[in-house]
């Protein structure tokens, strides 16, 4: 199927497509956490994926080539969001939750808060791990970053993210504020 | 909570929320766009990948091919003397021998179409450009492109003998670069800095300077890529390039780059080839298809006015009302290269008989100032001379542009674009029409309507408090938490709001003989609130002034065929993007003017919208 795409099939491209898009949906908004930029972000990737497919030299290798690219979308997609002077607000997009909701929305609050203070390399690299289920290799391998690094930027984002809960448990913590 | 048990599984659990569906019909749409657009295809040997780590020796054959391939003039040059003491500007390459003043354009003969050099070029006898830079002490998370300044391009070439020479845009460049590699796709380069146009090297062209010379005196090795994802600087790669690239220097991602990093690793260099098509210059008819009017580029209209660039240096031109002539010539780089980007244009005749007709007077008087800048898309339709991204803003606000479609740029004195002109195919005497009208977009079910839909402003266009500063328009996204909106009715009548400072009532303008003209509204009634911020109370000003200019009312389709018919919907998305937060697939009414700038585009929404004018909340 690949190489078919890689020979100019639109109909075979289209089928990778179609097989693959949710799973980078998925990896993109988890890394964004915004629908309308990880939509942006998939759409890149397919379209980048679409003209580059020729120059894919292990075609057993689409996958993580296809998640390599999704994550340097979501970056650019990041990069975009920081530059951009003002956020247009659409209506709010309502999606059905899928957890098993053992989380409380404070703790979501709280995930979501110190989340988005992780730049978009540790959080892809958080977010590969956990949605994909990559080891590290696996991960370097994907994002075409020394092992070291992976290791560091998970490392790093696990201590972020602690410190970022506890320090706003601290603050949100009625107990705290008046001790 | 607590990360002190279990952070995998509490961030796992967490991270299981959230959406795991892209859009059915969002997939459709973005795929019949991508299907649009080519895929890049390798080219076979002999000089892909092409690398200075392969010997001398092969190198040197690889030249020696291609010279006797292309046959082109751009390989034939040896590298001069050294630039210790260059002059202070290029000296034309061409030399006009004519002094200009032919009775008429003559009888064409027919022009094959556009034929488009595809395929990276060769690191030797190419002009690079450069397109971008990445500084030693920024961080690969936020790295810092910075474009040449249109004008004042940076360039390099390379000479077969070990050679190369260029320009910073301040100071011309020179120096030696070592065919033996000292390591894998390493070739230190030896710089030599000639001598300083100071009258020319003022910000930001001072800091182009700096940073090409801060890169090239320790640089570490040059490369030259067409491979994607190749590691650049500081962990980038070559993904990061493409869209960098995309959104800063409408450039595309097969693009060819010429990649120097200094011996930190850290600053990098990127070129981009421009290629000196000068038989393309020459042997066409160009359309002028647009023309600076004040400080805009409208659109020529009437008297098929075009240009013809004759290889004795002379040039003869049709300005609606007459033909006049001139003389050109293309500035060279101290090799003697030509340098697409540089064109002198000397008008020896004026026109007679033009009367009152603004249009040939206007072109007449563009033509007498004409300073700088021709160039021609790649097959794509990407522009690749300066000024990218004015010109591509340009182009796609007011031409109807084709995949491939040839443009010739003339500026001004002020390095504005002063002429758009296409390519055309000559048949018999008379080019035909250059710029036939964008088809109509019929909606199609489940599209949403134009009447009966809230549309959210989401963009509008804003000019400068100095127009002179800049021929194109630019776009603002709303004040964050206005949401001004329009919608409007089957009878006629509009309602909406523009911002959060006054809602309105308007009408679409009745015509003579009855009916209405839909896309010319006048506002009726506005409730104005002074609960609202000073930027919010702008805002709607500009929105109000321009919701009364506009005469066209177009719904722009997943591709956003009516904005910009023929031009790539990722080109088209990425100017959509900058300013609307849109994208291919996403439906926009465009409110344009009676030139076809779009002033306000607004993006359907769903759920209710109210009005303090409107007796409920709209449905």
């Amino acid at each position: 199927m690949v190489e078919r795409a890689q020979a100019g099939d639109a109909e075979a491209f289209d089928s990778l497509a179609r097989g693959a898009a949710d799973r980078l949906m998925a990896i993109a908004y988890r890394i964004l956490r915004d629908i309308g930029r990880a939509e942006d972000a998939v759409q890149s990737t397919l379209l980048t994926a679409w003209r580059q497919l020729p120059g894919l030299r292990d075609p057993d290798r689409f996958d993580a080539w296809l998640h390599r690219l999704l994550v340097h979308a979501c970056y650019a997609e990041a990069r975009k969001a920081r530059s951009q002077r003002h956020e247009v607000e659409f209506l709010p997009v309502h999606e059905p939750l899928t957890s098993d909701h053992t989380l409380t929305i404070d703790d979501r609050d709280q995930l979501e808060r110190a989340f988005r203070r992780l730049s978009p390399e540790h959080r892809a690299v958080v977010v590969l791990k956990h949605e994909l289920g990559l080891s590290q290799p696996e991960i370097a391998a994907t994002l075409g970053i020394p092992l070291g690094t992976v290791k560091s930027r998970l490392h790093s984002a696990i201590s972020t993210l602690r410190a970022a809960v506890e320090a706003d448990s601290r603050v949100t913590s009625p107990r705290e504020r008046t001790a | 909570m607590t990360f002190d048990h279990d952070p995998d599984r509490l961030i796992g659990t967490w991270l299981d929320e959230g959406p795991r569906s892209f859009a059915p019909s969002l997939l459709d749409r973005t795929l019949a766009d991508i299907h649009a657009s080519p895929q890049q295809r390798r080219r076979p040997a002999p000089w892909i990948p092409f690398t200075i780590s392969l010997t001398f020796k092969a190198g040197l054959a690889g030249a020696l091919v291609l010279a006797l391939l292309l046959g082109t003039r751009a390989l034939l040059p040896w590298f001069p003397s050294l630039v210790t003491g260059p002059t202070a500007s290029p000296t034309p390459a061409t030399s006009p021998t004519a002094s200009g003043s032919p009775e008429s354009i003559p009888s064409p003969a027919p022009t094959p179409d556009p034929v488009f050099v595809s395929g990276p070029p060769p690191l030797v006898g190419t002009t690079w450009q450069l397109v971008g830079r990445i500084d030693p002490d920024r961080t690969a998370t936020s790295p810092a492109y910075v474009s040449a300044r249109p004008g004042e391009p940076a360039l390099l070439r390379f000479d077969r003998g070990g050679g190369f020479v260029g320009t910073t845009g301040c100071r011309t460049i020179g120096g030696g670069y070592d065919a033996e590699p000292t390591g894998s796709r390493t070739v230190p380069l030896d710089l030599t800095v000639g001598d300083l146009r100071t009258f020319s090297c003022v910000a930001p062209i001072d800091s182009q300077d700096g940073g090409v010379l801060a890169a090239l005196d320790g640089a570490g090795g040059l490369q030259l890529t067409t491979e994607p994802y190749g590691t650049l600087a500081g962990g980038l790669t070559e993904s990061d390039l493409d869209s960098t690239l995309l959104g800063h220097f409408q450039a595309w991602p097969d693009l060819t780059r010429l990649i120097i990093r200094d011996q930190s690793g850290e600053g990098t260099l990127i070129y981009a080839s421009v290629q000196p098509d000068l038989a393309g210059l020459i042997s066409s008819d160009w359309g002028i298809a647009g023309y600076l009017a004040g400080s805009v580029i409208v659109p020529a209209t009437d008297g098929e006015p075009r240009i013809r660039f004759l290889e004795d240096g002379t040039f003869v031109a049709d300005d609606g009302c007459g033909t006049q002539g001139g003389t050109w010539g293309v500035p060279a780089l101290p090799d003697g290269a030509p340098v697409p980007g540089d064109v002198d244009v000397d008008i020896s005749r004026d026109p007679d008989g033009c009367g009152q007709d603004p249009q040939p007077a206007a072109i007449h008087a563009l033509l007498q100032q004409l300073d700088l800048g021709w160039g021609a898309t790649r097959g794509t339709g990407a522009l690749t001379l300066p000024r990218l991204t004015e010109v591509s803003d340009a182009l796609m606000a007011r031409f109807v542009a084709s995949p491939g479609t040839r443009w010739l740029l003339l500026y001004d004195a002020d390095r504005r674009v002063a002429l758009v002109l296409t390519q055309v195919v000559v048949t018999g005497t008379l080019p035909v029409d250059p710029s036939p009208s964008p088809a109509p977009i019929a909606f199609q079910a489940g599209e949403p309507p134009i009447a009966g839909t809230n549309w959210l402003v989401v963009g509008y266009q804003a000019r400068q408090a100095d127009p002179a500063a800049t021929g194109i328009p630019t776009y603002l996204a709303t004040v964050p938490g206005t949401r001004p909106f329009v919608r409007f009715s089957e009878d006629g009548s509009v309602i909406g709001s523009f911002g959060g400072c006054t809602d309105f009532v308007a009408e679409a303008l009745p015509v003579p003989g009855g009916g209405r003209q839909p896309p010319t509204f006048r506002v009726t009634d506005t409730a104005e609130y002074g609960d609202c911020s000073d930027a919010d109370a702008r805002q709607g000003l500009l929105l109000q002034t321009l919701f009364e200019r506009a005469s066209s009312l177009e719904l722009a389709d997943a591709g956003f065929k009516v904005l910009a018919e023929g031009i790539m919907p990722d080109h088209v998305a990425t100017v959509l993007r900058e300013h609307f937060d849109a994208w291919p697939g996403s439906r926009h009414l465009i409110l344009a003017d009676d030139t076809g700038t779009a002033m306000i585009v607004l993006a359907p929404v769903d759920g209710a919208l109210a009005t303090r004018l409107a007796p409920t909340d709209l449905p």
